[in-house]
């Protein structure tokens, strides 16, 4: 017997007969085969559609010419760089043995047996339908979906039924494949339910399950409708009633699915805003230091956070999750022992002189970046933790995804820590009392060397932590201070009046929501956008600061007796 | 004035010629184009181990005109005037190619630039090794079409001139194709953009019907927040793949990649092409970047513009080799329809318009940062150097620069 | 907080300083065949940046309010000579149905709407004005002056100080460079205004439109064997690059003039600044630096005197475009970022804050510094490389800013300054 088939058993059954004729060069025998294989219903065979599809089966014939099928998605390299390809096998996606060890021959050995294009769209069909018999949720979920998408799978009609009368079965898998089902109906793509009846009546289906889909289709329908000779004006005119009214229903789910929306990447972004400013507040708002290298202290907590990440050994193949919480602690203490030697050697200098700290800290800035260039070369990628990817669907397409989840929680709990700190414990009052009179705290007794030194360190932990938090949804690189972080941060303060916790709360999530209730904004035919969004809000927050010269809330603290 | 203080202590070979590198090494740009600085003095060092060229050995002077446009001018003209290098190899960025490109064609020396553009320029005094639009773009959008069954577009771009020009000559594609106006969507964001988040639901929005693709010229930093929101919202590449033409293999290795998993780019070069010179390509190229002992050491990957870059310098050496002399001008008329090998295959230069004949290739993002080839051209694209779907009646601009400085030869 | 009392008067010394070095020594050093002219050209357009430093200085040296958007005044005039330089640019571009030329860098990146194609380019309105050049002139040095009165008049009425004005002015800066980028603005994205030819072409003088140049020309030139435009007649306009008209911006006798025009305006900037620091109106000027409230209470408006200092250093910011673009020969938005800005402000702090010499000679310095530490050298004992520019960048300000709060020029003058500031100082306690 030939080793490989000692070492992959699934071959010889009558699926493994079925692969093995993809290898081969008649173009109607691999036809007939995709098609046999799509009609197993064989849930293994989906994932090897879909390495099929990629180009990633090949054939690796035994010296006599025996066909061997094999999977080979990426390559390695030895120490030498000299490349080889792993190989695994199709349908146990288990690696494939030849005398109990991993198949690594030279790439160049494998025989490509892709798809040729003609046949791309079948496998692709086939993959799909395959995917509704599938035991992983979001794969289902997909081939349910993508079922009921162009080019349409009418083939899938029966399963679907079955699906959606499944009352063991997840309810967003129901209602897609209802969904899905009167998709296909309403695009005509189902033979037996052509009639311009059927329809309409799968549309007003839709229209009760508010499908945002059918919404995307309506156009194209009416469209149809207007073109077919055999409709009187009379039946034109009810079925344009009827879809006027099926637009409108679902056009009010639309509305609130996306004010609710709207709303949400609002506070998000606010969210996000108030954590980047948060240190700031401290550092700027309590101390009166214009600290431009506030976003090269996040800068310091995003990169910690890839080196616990390195330290975890954490890759998407091998999640090790809880290294993001373990990089919380780590990249607060960092940033805040960065900013200990920042006040240390320069800050404290500076106390009296804030146009000059401004110098001061942007020069420290631009050390930072270049030290961390030096070192790291590049920028690098953090991985997310596994469970951040994806999102909860709170109602019906409104989908929170959990990563903002994270951010928002890991800014009210920062707010709850600043907050603690300053106005609930002793070390909190001593700060107060520094701030705002250092000539009274000190000759009371209170140290204010070391107060100024541990505050200037709390603001750069926390700007430390939003570096940490920022590495969930954005990229890092060594400027990331400089060019994402350092005019929103300074800006959001200022907003939110110098010196006043609240005000930083307040402003953030402000120009958060409404950047977002900007952004999306149609003016006849003029879009707002991003660009022209972030222009105008610019120019807002410049009106708003000639009409309140100080910010929503008065400065007290250190800011205040000086200016 | 400057310069002449750096020549002081700078040591003159004998019998070396000079060439300059002209890439970012500082500022933001320097993320991308340090690897085309050690690609191209990894050439140089090949090249020096081959016994140089014309029996001379190859110096190479690395100047970094650190990201700021005005500087690469500067650093320019050093570069010519005071070195007297014999060809220069450099740029990233358009805006800096445009910014030394009046200092080129003053002094009638000669640029080899490896990075796809938005086209609309012929300089006599440049040679563009990487892709014009036509090689790059439209064959991308032929494939969402047709291959993918794609009837709807939204063009997404960075806020500047590659991606407005490059959504131009889509856009003109698309309606040539029969696409209406109300199924192309664009959309552009400032540079550095980070918040995805109202783009990616209206992409959601867009896409709900199940035939969108989205064609993507997103430029650097911005790439990471946009791919993570779009999965965190929910799509993947089925419900709407992405077509990008500014993600490589080396901006993948900065980036979170299972989020882009199955999206798609297009390129003239992957570092998964299957054949002999390209793997001994990327042995050599791993090889010298852990002797040289450059940050990332064997984790480097290559790139299409990495090998645009790296045989620019052949091209130029064997134009050299052609007509037996280091002259400008002469080597100016032995790259027009030469043909060389380059890691990727056969290619050869466009007979007259400066540009480079080369394949496109359409790829697969895999979780290693990788590429799997889905769709190769047949054969090799010409190069339009004006594109012939905003110059529909051919009647383009006459060069530039050149022996004359007026665009003749 | 009284600082810098010894610099109120400013002493004669740069003045000798500019016209000697200016006028006579670099130019002398030129003709020597010591400096090439791309070195004068690279110091003519440091020269351009030593006068925005200078108005620089005076706000915040002399009025104590930080201005981080010096750099949008200049792009302002920057732009504005951009835009005269492009009509009268390169070969490349196409004529639009009214005659006038969309220069090829406009033309790349024109925003068509939906439907439009080539043909229905046509240059903008705004782009017009800027045809001639003594308009171009005018407007280069207006506009940044009514942007910095407009805003000053609203920020400084609504007593915005101190830090507060200086975020605003980076927002503003930042928002600038946002618009600049866009395409739909027509001012060319991101890759800014280039291709530029000649200048002062007799057209650029006389006439505000291309079709008045051109006949213009034909009549003076009716004679003459080049009367076909174009040579080939393609293009019925006249295309500078052909007709030989103008100064070429790559000729070197018109980069030493622009030089010498460069240094020319910086001494002239240089009086007037010393002019008003030097009136009682300086004097007013610093006393808002050192007491606001006091001279609110003596019935003085600060905030008229704090946007009149705005608008002279927005002036000058903008008259440092407009001798800045001809020299380089391209404007980008990049000019713009509010880094930029930052930098100005850390040319003066270099130089030495509060004293206009020091502002000068802290351009002049850092910039070429800047030039020469972005190149590989190679001292035997020590290898520089250019990776090492932003940590030398970075030292330098909390250097200065933590030792040698005045400045360079502190250095430059301490045994004169010594005996100065002592009889200050006992003037002081004396009162």
């Amino acid at each position: 017997m030939d080793a490989s088939q000692v070492a992959t058993p699934s071959i010889n059954t009558e699926v493994g007969q079925l692969i093995k004729n993809l290898a081969s060069s008649d173009v109607d025998i691999v036809k007939d085969s995709i098609g046999e294989l799509a009609k197993t219903a064989d849930p293994r065979l989906e994932k090897f559609f879909e390495l099929y599809r990629q180009g990633s089966v090949y054939n690796w014939p035994t010296d006599s010419g025996v066909v061997r099928i094999v999977v080979n998605e990426e390559t390695i390299m030895d120490d030498d760089f000299n490349e080889f390809a792993p190989l695994l096998d199709p349908l146990s996606g288990e690696p494939y043995l030849v005398a109990d060890v991993q198949a690594k021959p030279d790439l160049l050995e494998l025989e490509d047996i892709s798809p040729s294009r003609k046949l791309r769209s079948l496998v692709n069909s086939s993959k799909f339908l395959l995917r509704l018999f599938s035991t992983d949720y979001t794969v289902r979920l997909s081939g349910v979906k993508k079922c009921g998408d162009p080019s349409f799978l009418p083939a899938a009609i029966p399963y679907l039924e079955e699906i959606a009368n499944d009352e063991t079965e997840d309810e967003k898998i129901r209602f897609t494949a209802k969904e899905s089902k009167e998709l296909m109906v309403l695009s005509g793509a189902v033979e037996a339910k052509k009639s311009t009846e059927d329809r309409l009546f799968a549309l007003s289906k839709l229209g009760d399950l508010k499908s945002l889909r059918a919404y995307a289709r309506l156009d194209t329908f009416e469209g149809e409708l207007e073109s077919m000779p055999e409709l009187s004006t009379q039946e034109l005119s009810e079925a344009k009633a009827s879809i006027s009214l099926i637009r409108k229903k679902i056009q009010d789910h639309k509305d609130t699915v996306e004010l609710s929306g709207n709303l949400f990447r609002g506070v998000s972004y606010g969210s996000v805003l108030v954590l980047i400013a948060l240190g700031l507040a401290i550092t700027f708002g309590l101390m009166g230091v214009i600290n431009m290298a506030h976003g090269e202290l996040m800068m310091i907590g995003a990169y910690t956070t890839y080196e616990v990440q390195m330290l975890f050994g954490h890759t998407p193949d091998n999640p090790v999750n809880h290294y993001y919480l373990a990089a919380l602690p780590i990249a607060f203490l960092v940033a805040a022992v960065v900013g200990l030697i920042m006040e240390g050697l320069v800050v404290r200098h500076l106390y009296n002189r804030p146009l000059e700290s401004l110098l001061a800290t942007w020069g420290v800035g631009l050390l930072l970046i270049q030290v961390v260039r030096i070192i790291y070369g590049d920028n690098i990628g953090v991985n997310s933790p596994t469970w951040a990817r994806g999102g909860f669907e709170i109602s019906q397409d409104i989908v929170l995804p959990y990563a903002r989840l994270y951010l928002l929680g890991l800014s009210v709990l920062s707010v709850g820590f600043i907050y603690f700190i300053i106005r609930k414990t002793r070390f909190g009052m001593l700060i107060r009392a520094t701030m705002q009179n250092r000539d009274m705290a000190s000759s009371l007794g209170v140290r204010t060397r070391k107060i100024d030194r541990l505050t200037f360190a709390l603001g750069s932990g926390i700007a430390g932590v939003a570096g940490y938090g920022w590495t969930i949804i954005g990229g890092v690189t060594p400027d990331m201070g400089q060019t994402n972080f350092i005019v929103d941060s300074f800006l959001v303060v200022v907003t939110g009046g110098v010196g006043e916790l609240l005000g930083v709360i307040c402003s953030g999530l402000g120009i958060g929501v409404l950047t977002k209730l900007i952004e999306p904004l149609e003016i006849g035919t003029f879009t707002v956008g991003p660009v022209w969004g972030k222009v105008i809000l610019l120019a807002l927050i410049v009106g708003f600061i000639q009409y309140r010269p100080s910010g929503l809330f008065a400065p007290k603290g250190r800011l205040a007796d000086k200016k | 004035m400057a310069a002449m203080l750096g020549l002081a202590f700078s040591f003159p070979q004998l019998h070396a010629v000079k060439i300059g590198v002209l890439h970012s090494l500082s500022g933001t740009m320097a993320i991308s184009e340090t690897s085309l600085r050690d690609v191209v003095m990894m050439a140089v060092k090949e090249i020096n181990a081959g016994g140089g060229v014309l029996g001379e050995q190859v110096e190479a002077v690395v100047v970094d005109p650190a990201s700021d446009w005005p500087l690469f001018a500067e650093k320019a003209k050093q570069l010519i005037n005071e070195e007297k290098v014999a060809v220069t190899f450099g740029c990233w960025t358009s805006v800096s190619r445009k910014s030394c490109l009046p200092v080129f064609e003053e002094e009638n020396a000669l640029l080899f630039y490896p990075v796809q553009y938005e086209g609309e320029e012929q300089s006599l005094n440049v040679f563009y090794t990487a892709a014009s639009p036509n090689q790059q773009l439209v064959p991308a959008a032929e494939y969402m079409a047709k291959e993918m069954g794609c009837k709807k577009f939204y063009l997404l771009g960075t806020d500047y001139v590659f991606p407005r020009t490059a959504n131009k000559v889509l856009k003109a594609y698309l309606k040539a194709q029969g696409v209406p106006d109300e199924n192309v969507m664009e959309e552009y964001t400032p540079f550095h953009h980070q918040d995805y988040q109202t783009i990616v639901s209206k992409v959601k929005e867009f896409a709900a019907s199940g035939d969108a693709c989205i064609l993507s010229t997103i430029n650097g930093d911005s790439n990471v927040p946009f791919y993570k929101e779009f999965a965190n919202q929910g799509l993947t590449s089925d419900d709407c793949p992405i077509m990008a033409f500014s993600v490589s293999e080396d901006e993948l290795r900065a980036m979170d990649v299972p989020p882009l998993v199955g999206h798609l780019a297009a390129w003239n070069y992957f570092q998964s092409i299957k054949t002999k010179e390209n793997a001994s390509f990327v042995k050599s190229f791993k090889k010298y970047c852990v002797e040289a002992g450059l940050p990332g050491g064997a984790k480097r990957v290559t790139c299409d513009p990495i090998e645009a870059a790296y045989f620019g310098v052949y091209v130029w050496k064997a134009a050299v080799e052609k007509c037996g002399s280091f002259d400008v001008d002469k080597v100016r008329k032995a790259v027009y329809g030469l043909e060389f090998d380059a890691p990727g295959g056969k290619k050869s230069m466009h007979p007259t318009n400066q540009h480079t004949l080369k394949p496109v290739y359409i790829g697969e993002i895999l979780k290693n940062g990788q590429f799997k080839i889905v769709y190769s051209s047949d054969g090799l694209v010409s190069p339009d150097s004006y594109s012939s779907y905003l110059w529909p009646d051919g009647n383009f601009p006459k060069p530039t620069g050149g022996p004359n400085g007026d665009g003749s030869l | 907080m009284i600082i810098h009392k010894d610099r109120l008067v400013e002493s004669r010394r740069t003045f000798f300083f500019i016209c000697l070095l200016g006028f006579v020594l670099i130019p002398a050093l030129y003709l020597g065949g010591i400096l090439s002219i791309g070195d004068i050209n690279m110091l003519g357009r440091f020269m351009t940046f030593a006068i925005l430093a200078l108005g620089l200085d005076l706000l915040w040296g002399y009025v104590g309010i930080l201005s981080l958007c010096q750099f949008t005044f200049f792009c302002m005039g920057a732009y504005a000579m951009g835009m005269h330089l492009a009509h009268h640019g390169g070969p490349e571009g196409i004529i639009d149905e009214n005659g006038w030329k969309i220069p090829a860098c406009l033309f790349v990146v024109y925003p068509y709407e939906v439907g439009e194609s080539s043909g229905d380019a046509l240059v903008p309105g705004f782009w017009k004005p800027f045809w001639n050049l003594p308009v171009t002139i005018v407007l280069g040095l207006v506009i940044p002056a009514l942007a910095s009165f407009v805003l000053g008049y609203f920020v400084f009425r609504s007593r915005v100080r101190g830090v507060y004005f200086a975020i605003l002015t980076q927002a503003i800066a930042v928002a600038c460079w946002l618009v600049f980028c866009r395409n739909d603005v027509k001012l060319c994205g991101t890759n800014g205004l280039t291709r530029f030819d000649v200048i002062a072409p007799s057209g650029s003088l006389f006439t505000f439109n291309p079709v008045d140049a051109t006949d213009d020309w034909k009549q003076d030139n009716a004679e003459s064997p080049n009367m076909d435009l174009n040579k080939d007649g393609s293009v019925d306009q006249l295309d500078y690059s052909v007709a030989d008209v103008g100064f070429s911006l790559s000729d070197p006798g018109v980069q030493l003039s622009l030089y010498l025009i460069t240094v020319a305006c910086l001494f002239g900037s240089y009086l007037l600044c010393r002019w008003i620091v030097n009136s009682r109106l300086g004097k007013v000027l610093v006393a808002i630096r050192d007491d606001e409230p006091t001279l609110n209470f003596f019935g003085y408006k600060p905030y008229t005197f704090k946007i009149f200092a705005f608008c002279i250093a927005a002036t000058l910011a903008g008259l440092a475009g407009l001798l800045y673009v001809p020299q380089m020969k391209i404007v980008t938005p990049s000019n713009m970022e509010a880094v930029r800005s930052v930098m100005v402000v850390v040319w003066v702090a270099v130089g030495g804050r509060g004293s206009l010499g020091g502002a000068i000679l802290g351009a002049l310095v850092v910039n070429l510094l800047y030039n020469y530490l972005t190149s590989e050298h190679d001292y035997g004992f020590f290898q520089w490389s250019p990776d090492y520019w932003p940590i030398f960048l970075g030292l330098m300000f909390v250097v200065v800013v933590l030792l040698l709060p005045k400045g360079l020029i502190e250095l430059v003058d301490r045994v004169k300054s010594t005996t100065f500031v002592k009889s200050i100082k006992k003037e002081e306690t004396e009162s």
